[in-house]
């Protein structure tokens, strides 16, 4: 079901680029426009093997919509990508140092990979080697602290 | 020969480069035997580090990073019945049951030999082939440049795992996002939507950081250690005897030609080729039986191979542009992020920084023996780092790489957009080896079609008109039509149907290592 759902999406992706470019200059618009029916004659092909495919198992009677993933699998997976959206959205605003010490702490901390002190280590051993790489050798200019 | 060849080999030489090549080599085979981390990844992750230092400096960096790592993959595969890179998958076969035997060390020594063999005769092939593909590539122009970035395009989609409709949707997908950004001859900002940041298109860079990382950093922290077999100590010594180098050199060599030409091929890799190589060496043996239960050979044939791919996937990539492995794609973004572009530019413009690259991949492969000799009992304290500790670190590293390449957080947005595009393809079983090489020849594709069409007036009858691009047009129908499934299509089912069953046997064999 997934290979379609993306088949389908790269439809709607490559219609929206084709109509877009409909607007440019014939030579701004010729590569898009071509890639697009590209994306569009393989996803649909796409479409078409996946339906066959579900045909052929069908019949050997092991058809299955969507295979369901274990369920501890599917919330730490979903918490995990939460976790990386919320990182990312905090580091412009509450500093690099502090989103990332969060970051790392609440996985590990959560799961439980070794014991607590260990776990705060390595957290503060990774946010040294980053700043030792990143800002004292390639001085990176990415907001370390809160108003930086 | 070349002028640049010597000019290479006295900037490789130079002590900050040798100095990053040891540096590199330490990074890479650490990495590579954290199990889950591929050599792709560490230098995805990595390559930012390297923006701060010289081209050849840094290139060198990567390369030695990717060598080591290829080794360090063995270390994992060996020691705790888990490949540490996917190249490395079939090493455990015959690795582990030798250290369960209470021979680790010699099986790392024959690892460890194996992948310096390989490495060194790959690197003497790329030293020799690629830049006589580079002077050939010379006299070609835009319409050949096109019929060359096709069939790259084709082969890499016909042969990525999983079929090759859905390798060229995800190629497709790539060129379709490699159009954003400003057209190469018009100068039309296009599908920038006002954003600044993507006037100068995709960023190469970025999209490789998130396709390669966070989805691997999600699956390791939902896998944790599961499957892992348990950890084994090296008693015995890493170094082998002249006697065990010489009776294993038949296999190393005849490995390594595999390895060669499995990473001539683009779109094939080093998970490929140690597998393609160990069934050869099982092929040709005496004592087939004696294969899969802690049997020499079967370690040296895949580690000579892998290593081999090395050298192999870097000729298309130096003289042609067409990545021929997703790590070289990774190495490519190297050159591109230090202002390199592929094409023939690379051996000519930039032919000191390219050869130096040529000749560090030589070095690096040294490099990797001496280190490997002494490092490798220290790398096992590396096997033991949880993946649930690993993977919010390589997010963490992700989003600073990222951020680093242009210092815009706008970046580090679009990394997790291609990590979740990279996690959905390869959950849903779409390759995304083909998706990083459309990005890469998206450009010169839209170039060299758009400067063929200025030449032609418009004429599309240019591409078959040059016998060169005629030639390697009708070869990418052919790349694309071996993939066509006739038999099955004109209802020769049968016979279909039992190879393909056989061919089912031998991946889920593949497949059960490499989850393991």
């Amino acid at each position: 079901m997934g290979r379609i759902v993306l088949a389908l999406s790269a439809i709607g992706l490559a219609l929206f680029f084709c109509s877009e470019a409909s607007a440019y200059p014939a030579a701004a618009a010729r590569m898009p426009d071509l890639v697009g029916l590209l994306v569009i004659l393989m996803s649909l092909l796409a479409i078409g093997q996946e339906l066959l495919r579900w045909r052929r198992r069908a019949a050997e009677g092991t058809f299955e919509l969507v295979t369901p993933p274990s369920p501890r699998a599917l919330k730490i997976g979903t918490l995990f990508i939460v976790l990386i959206f919320a990182y990312v959205f905090a580091v412009p605003r509450i500093g690099y140092l502090a989103a990332t010490a969060v970051f790392l702490f609440l996985p590990m901390a959560a799961l439980r990979p070794a014991g607590l002190p260990t776990i705060c280590l390595t957290v503060v051993l990774v946010l040294a080697v980053i700043w030792a790489i990143f800002v004292g050798f390639l001085g990176l200019p990415i907001p370390f602290l809160p108003g930086e | 020969m070349n002028e640049f060849f010597w000019i290479g080999l006295q900037n490789v030489a130079q002590p900050q480069n040798v100095l990053a090549i040891v540096g590199g080599t330490v990074i890479g085979m650490f990495v590579g035997a954290m199990p889950g981390l591929s050599a792709t990844m560490a230098i995805a992750l990595l390559l930012p580090i390297t923006f701060a230092l010289d081209p050849a400096t840094g290139l060198s960096m990567l390369a030695a990073i990717y060598i080591a790592a290829m080794y360090g993959g063995s270390i994992a595969a060996v020691l705790i019945r888990t490949p540490g890179t996917p190249a490395a998958a079939a090493t455990l076969v015959d690795g582990y049951p030798m250290a369960q035997r209470g021979q680790a060390g010699r099986a790392l020594g024959l690892s460890l030999w194996a992948s310096f063999v390989g490495g060194l005769i790959s690197s003497v092939a790329l030293l020799t082939v690629a830049p006589l593909l580079g002077s050939l590539v010379l006299n070609f122009g835009p319409v050949e440049f096109f019929a060359i970035a096709v069939l790259g395009m084709t082969i890499i989609a016909s042969l990525s795992q999983g079929s090759t409709i859905l390798g060229l949707l995800a190629g497709a997908l790539g060129l379709l996002i490699a159009t954003v950004g400003m057209d190469p001859t018009t100068g039309t900002p296009r599908f920038t939507f006002g954003v600044l940041d993507l006037f100068g298109g995709v960023n190469f860079t970025v999209a490789l950081i998130g396709l390669f990382s966070i989805p691997q950093a999600i699956r390791l922290l939902i896998k944790g250690n599961e499957g892992q077999g348990s950890r084994i100590a090296i008693r015995d010594s890493v170094l082998l005897s002249w006697a065990d180098n010489v009776k294993h050199m038949g296999n190393a060599v005849w490995s390594s030609i595999i390895g060669i030409f499995v990473g001539l091929i683009p779109g094939t890799g080093g998970d490929t080729a140690c597998w393609f190589a160990y069934n050869e060496a099982k092929r040709f043996s005496k004592h087939k039986e004696k294969f899969g239960t802690g049997y020499e050979p079967g370690i040296v044939a895949p580690e000579a191979a892998n290593n081999a791919v090395v050298g192999g996937a870097l000729i298309p990539t130096i003289a042609l542009g067409i990545p021929g492995s997703s790590s070289t794609a990774v190495l490519l973004g190297g050159l591109m992020v230090h202002g390199i572009l592929p094409g023939p530019g690379l051996m000519t413009e930039h032919g000191d920084v390219t050869y130096t690259l040529l000749w560090a991949v030589l070095f690096g492969n040294i490099a990797m023996f001496v280190v490997g000799l002494l490092f490798t009992r220290m790398c096992v304290s590396v096997t033991k780092v949880p993946n649930r500790i690993i993977a919010p670190i390589i997010v963490a590293l992700s989003v600073i790489g990222s951020f680093a390449i242009n210092n815009s957080v706008f970046d580090v947005g679009l990394m997790i957009a291609f990590g979740m595009l990279g996690l959905a393809m390869e959950e849903f079983g779409i390759p995304t080896p083909p998706l990083v090489i459309g990005l890469i020849l998206g450009p010169v594709l839209d170039t060299s079609l758009q400067q063929s069409l200025l030449i032609s007036a418009g004429d599309w009858m240019i591409f078959l008109e040059s016998p060169i691009s005629a030639v390697l047009l009708g070869l990418a129908v052919l790349s694309l039509l071996q993939a066509v499934p006739f038999r099955r299509l004109l209802g020769w089912s049968k016979s279909r149907r039992e190879t393909s069953r056989i061919g089912h046997a031998e991946r889920e064999h593949a497949d059960r290592a490499s989850d393991a």
